[in-house]
């Protein structure tokens, strides 16, 4: 059994949110995505892949979780796709995405771009999923650190994304679980603006509702440039 | 910088850069956008950048229509199409756009075989100057760890280089003589680019 909670902010610069969250308890199922391009088209590519992906996944059998989560974000790359070559102004649009499927013993979680998966287990942080942006491949090749990563004017340049091109290769993972795990889903609007140490602290905090909330309020003070987009779940 | 995205029937035409402060459209050839379009007036409209971006009709037969609303003369912001005979017309205004936000570098559609534009680096100082390295990959970084980054793009029609800054530090590496910036720019065979004290050539054939 998992609890969820979570928030999607527009932050203090922009003027509407492009990100979008859903999750279903009963179903296990949570899941963010942040888009991208002009004329609000980012609030649609997210949308669609948000609700693509929750109907495939709830819709489905789960016996192979990893390849059913494989199969959506292929059906969400397809229908974001298909609306951008249809309309000019959707033109270009995109989005990251980041999906977790929680079972008894294991989750299986796949992503897109620079939205992220934490786990805060036994007061340990430790970050599940590896950016497919252009500054965390320079931090594979030792160009730079994490920290100078997340401070860099260039952290804004990601290297897959849904529904820009025909074809996506989202990234599939599986971990176990275990009783009093938390995981947290975060759009870069979060990751870029507070540190590591602050999303350790916070994530800990006892009542789930205020973990989140402080999150935003702490992405928020700290400048708020982007939607910050947080969903909270734990094992029960 | 302004420009317009010109479709007709949902297919592109072409895309016209806003570089006049004054662009006249319609069917006559001496317009700076000339439409052979019969339901085009010779002199249909008038797109001017100052004091804002505006677009006027010059008394057109069929008219032009803005957002779907037919006009005389209004103002133009990011995004509206315009709709002149069967011709549309997007206005793109990049400066419009958040400049903050996300940018995707799709992977390059590649196709194997002749006439592939081939990069190269020679290395024109240091220990092994005289050096020349093949570029393989569709990213390829150059620079000294922790000091300047930039990386090497390759495209469908050729390769483009941009900075990319570490932590909060200053660019200092420059192209043909420029600082770069994180803007992607367009390289060309015999460009120099310096890094970190590294003294390097881009060359580029197509083999």
């Amino acid at each position: 059994m998992i609890k969820v909670y979570g928030k999607s902010d527009t932050g203090l610069k922009r003027n509407h949110n492009e990100d979008y969250i859903g999750w279903s308890e009963e179903g296990g199922l949570a899941i963010l995505a942040d888009g991208m391009g002009g004329h609000n088209a980012g609030e649609v590519a997210s949308k669609i892949a948000v609700t693509t992906i929750q109907q495939q996944l709830l819709n489905s059998a789960l016996i192979d979780s990893k390849s059913e989560i494989k199969n959506a974000i292929d059906r969400a790359n397809e229908a974001i796709n298909y609306k951008a070559k249809d309309s000019l102004v959707c033109a270009g649009m995109g989005t990251t995405v980041v999906v977790v499927l929680f079972n008894d013993s294991h989750i299986s979680f796949g992503h897109v771009g620079d939205s992220r998966l934490y786990r805060l287990r036994d007061n340990v942080l430790e970050q599940l999923t590896s950016d497919h942006s252009l500054v965390q491949e320079m931090v594979d090749e030792g160009f730079m650190n994490q920290a100078e990563a997340r401070e860099s004017v260039s952290n804004n340049v990601i290297t897959r994304a849904l529904g820009t091109d025909s074809e996506v290769q989202g990234e599939i993972q599986q971990q176990d679980i275990s009783q009093g795990d938390r995981y947290l889903l975060c759009s870069d609007g979060l990751s870029d603006m507070i540190e590591s140490t602050d999303i350790h602290n916070l994530m800990g905090e006892a009542s789930m509702e205020v973990a989140v909330d402080k999150l935003i309020a702490l992405a928020n003070v700290n400048g708020g440039s982007d939607n910050i987009s947080v969903i909270l779940v734990e094992i029960v | 910088m302004a420009k317009l995205i010109i479709t007709l029937n949902g297919l592109p035409v072409k895309e016209y850069p806003l570089q006049l402060a004054r662009i006249t459209i319609g069917r006559n050839s001496d317009n700076d956008i000339a439409l052979d379009d019969e339901t085009v007036s010779g002199e249909h409209a008038v797109i001017q950048l100052k004091p804002e971006p505006s677009i006027t009709d010059l008394d057109s037969t069929n008219g032009t229509q803005l957002n779907g609303n037919n006009i005389g003369k209004e103002p133009l912001t990011h995004g509206d199409i315009i709709k002149i005979g069967s011709h549309q017309l997007t206005f793109i205004d990049e400066q419009a756009q958040d400049f903050e936000s996300t940018v995707i570098l799709d992977s390059p559609v590649v196709m194997e075989g002749e006439g592939n534009i081939q990069g190269a680096i020679k290395l024109l100082n240091g220990t092994k100057a005289g050096e020349v390295r093949k570029i393989e990959k569709d990213r390829t970084t150059l620079g000294r760890p922790g000091v300047q980054a930039a990386v090497i793009i390759r495209q469908a029609g050729g390769f483009t280089l941009m900075a990319v800054a570490i932590g909060k530090g200053e660019i200092t590496s420059q192209l043909n003589g420029k600082t770069l910036t994180t803007e992607e720019r367009q390289l060309y065979d015999g460009d120099l680019i310096e890094i970190a004290g590294a003294q390097l050539q881009f060359i580029s054939q197509t083999g």
